[in-house]
C-alpha cells in the first residue's frame, strides 16, 4: 500500500505539471517541428533509496530508452536485487539479476518543443536468480505438544529462472533541459517459473513478490538523462493530422 | 485540468487504462493472503475411529474418553468452545477422534482412558499406546510455511498383557498408513 499511495501522489504531480503545459496552447505554431531523437538512461530512485532505509533490501535499476520513430520507445531495464522477506512462518533470502525489454509507445501530443510522454507499453522480462530459506514454521492448526518452534536453516536453491510479460503505462516530464523524472506502473503476468523442490519463489527480482495466480504488479520511479542523438523533421502528412485535430 | 482531459478522446482512454492499473494494483496490495485459511491442508492429526469388538461394522462410542500424550500434564482439548479450567473441555464420547503427533522425533505415547470420569477402578480403564512414524515437512504457501505429514511405521504398540491385564482395548488395526489428511481414517480401534 505504500507503494500505491506514493504513486498516486506522484501521478498527480507529473499530470499537475502536464496539464499546466497544457494551458500553453494558445502559443502552439504551424512551423514544421523538429524534433529530436536519441538515448536516454536512468535509474530508479525507488529501489536507491529503500536500499538506504530497508535493512533488508539492496537493489537497483538501470532504466533506458531509444527513440525509434515519432512515437515508438525501444525500452528496458535491468537490474538486480538482494531482499529477505519476513513472513509470519516463512524467512527468506532472494538475489538475483532481472532484465526487460520492450517498446513505449508515446500517445501524449506534446505543444511547442515539449518531451513529455504518456506511454503504453510492453516488456519481456527474465530473471535469475537464488533462494535462501532461513527459517520456517510448522503449521499446526491443533497445538498440544509445546513445539512450536521456529526451524532455522539454510537451505539455498539455486539455478532459478522465471519469464514473465509487463504491461507498462509510465509518464515521463522534463524536469529541466535533458532531465526527465517519471514513473511507471506494471501489470506483469508469468510465462514460466522454475520453482525449487520444496519451496516456492515468493519473490522474484524484477518481478516483485508473487500471488497465487500468475499475476504481479510493479513499479518504478525514474531520473533520466537524455542524449540526443540526431534531428529530425516531423512527417507532412503528421502535420496536417495534427492540424485538424486543432 | 478536467477541461484538459475532456478535450481529447484518447486522453480519456488513457486516463481509464492508468486507472485501471490502480485499481490492480490496490487489488493485489490489499489482497490478504499473509492468513493461513483454516480450509488449507496443514499437520494432520491421527484420525481413530472406534469400533465394536464382536461387531466390527459397527461404529461404538467411548464413554467418557480422554486422551494424555506421556509427559503432558494435560489431556488433548476435544472441546474447544470451553474453557481451559473446565474439566469437560478434555473429555469426549465420540466414535472418532484425532491425536496430535510430535513433529520432533518419530515416537508419540498415549494414554487413553475410559470412563475417565469415574473414580471406580473396575469401571475407569487406563491403555497405553504407543505410536511408532517417520515424517515429511511439505511446503505448503506463504502464509501456511511448512506441514508435517506421517507415516506409520508398523502398527501402533498396546502395553503388553503383562503389564497390564485389564486392557479395554482389544485389537488395533492401522488402516491407512500415510497421514495426510484428516479426511480418512488411519487408524480402526476395537473394543
Amino acid at each position: 500500500m505504500k507503494y500505491t499511495l506514493k504513486s498516486i501522489f506522484n501521478l498527480a504531480l507529473v499530470l499537475i505539471s502536464l496539464s499546466a503545459f497544457a494551458q500553453d496552447k494558445k502559443k502552439d505554431t504551424v512551423a514544421p517541428r523538429t524534433e529530436r531523437y536519441g538515448l536516454r538512461l536512468g535509474t530508479d530512485l525507488y529501489k536507491i533509496a529503500r536500499s538506504i532505509y530497508d535493512n533488508d533490501y539492496k537493489g537497483f535499476e538501470i532504466t533506458g530508452d531509444y527513440r525509434l520513430t515519432e512515437k515508438i520507445y525501444i525500452a528496458g531495464e535491468v537490474g538486480n536485487e538482494n531482499k529477505t522477506t519476513d513472513e509470519p512462518q516463512l524467512n527468506f533470502t532472494t538475489k538475483g539479476t532481472y532484465f526487460k525489454a520492450g517498446f513505449d509507445y508515446n500517445i501524449y501530443k506534446n505543444w511547442l518543443d515539449m518531451e513529455n510522454m504518456i506511454t503504453l507499453g510492453m516488456r519481456y522480462g527474465v530473471s535469475s536468480f537464488t533462494q535462501e530459506l532461513n527459517s520456517y514454521s510448522i503449521y499446526n492448526p491443533h497445538p498440544y505438544f509445546d513445539e512450536s518452534g521456529v526451524i532455522t536453516v539454510s537451505r539455498k536453491y539455486s539455478g532459478l529462472s522465471a519469464h514473465w510479460v509487463e504491461f507498462v503505462a509510465g509518464v515521463k516530464a522534463e524536469v529541466f533541459d535533458n532531465f526527465f523524472m517519471g514513473f511507471t506502473l506494471r501489470l506483469n503476468r508469468l510465462v514460466s517459473n522454475k520453482k525449487p523442490s520444496d519451496f516456492d519463489n515468493l519473490y522474484i527480482p524484477g518481478y516483485n513478490r508473487t500471488y497465487d495466480g500468475d499475476f504481479g504488479v510493479g513499479f518504478n520511479y525514474t531520473v533520466s538523462y537524455f542524449i540526443p542523438i540526431y534531428k529530425k523533421k516531423n512527417l507532412p502528412k503528421a502535420e496536417t493530422e495534427g492540424k485538424k485535430k486543432e | 485540468m478536467l477541461y484538459f482531459w475532456k478535450k481529447d478522446k484518447l486522453m480519456n482512454k488513457i486516463l481509464n487504462i492508468i486507472t485501471a492499473l490502480f485499481i490492480a494494483i490496490c487489488f493485489f496490495g490489499c489482497e490478504k493472503d499473509d492468513i493461513c485459511s483454516g480450509g488449507t491442508p496443514t499437520t494432520p492429526r491421527l484420525m481413530i475411529e472406534f469400533r465394536e469388538k464382536d461387531n466390527p461394522s459397527i461404529l461404538k462410542p467411548v464413554t467418557n474418553l480422554t486422551a494424555v500424550a506421556t509427559g503432558m500434564t494435560t489431556g488433548v482439548v476435544f472441546n474447544e468452545g470451553l474453557s481451559s479450567t473446565d474439566p469437560n473441555r478434555y473429555l469426549t464420547s465420540a466414535n472418532k477422534i484425532g491425536l496430535p503427533l510430535k513433529i520432533t522425533g518419530e515416537t508419540t505415547e498415549y494414554t487413553l482412558t475410559q470412563n475417565s470420569t469415574s473414580t471406580n477402578p473396575a469401571i475407569r480403564n487406563e491403555d497405553k499406546i504407543v505410536f511408532n512414524y517417520t515424517t515429511k515437512e511439505i511446503y505448503v504457501s506463504r502464509a501456511c510455511g511448512y506441514k508435517t505429514n506421517f507415516d506409520l511405521t508398523g502398527s501402533p504398540v498396546q502395553e503388553p498383557n503383562t503389564v497390564d491385564s485389564n486392557r479395554w482395548i482389544s485389537n488395533i488395526v492401522v488402516e491407512t498408513p500415510n497421514i495426510v489428511t484428516e479426511n480418512e481414517i488411519h487408524i480402526k480401534i476395537y473394543f
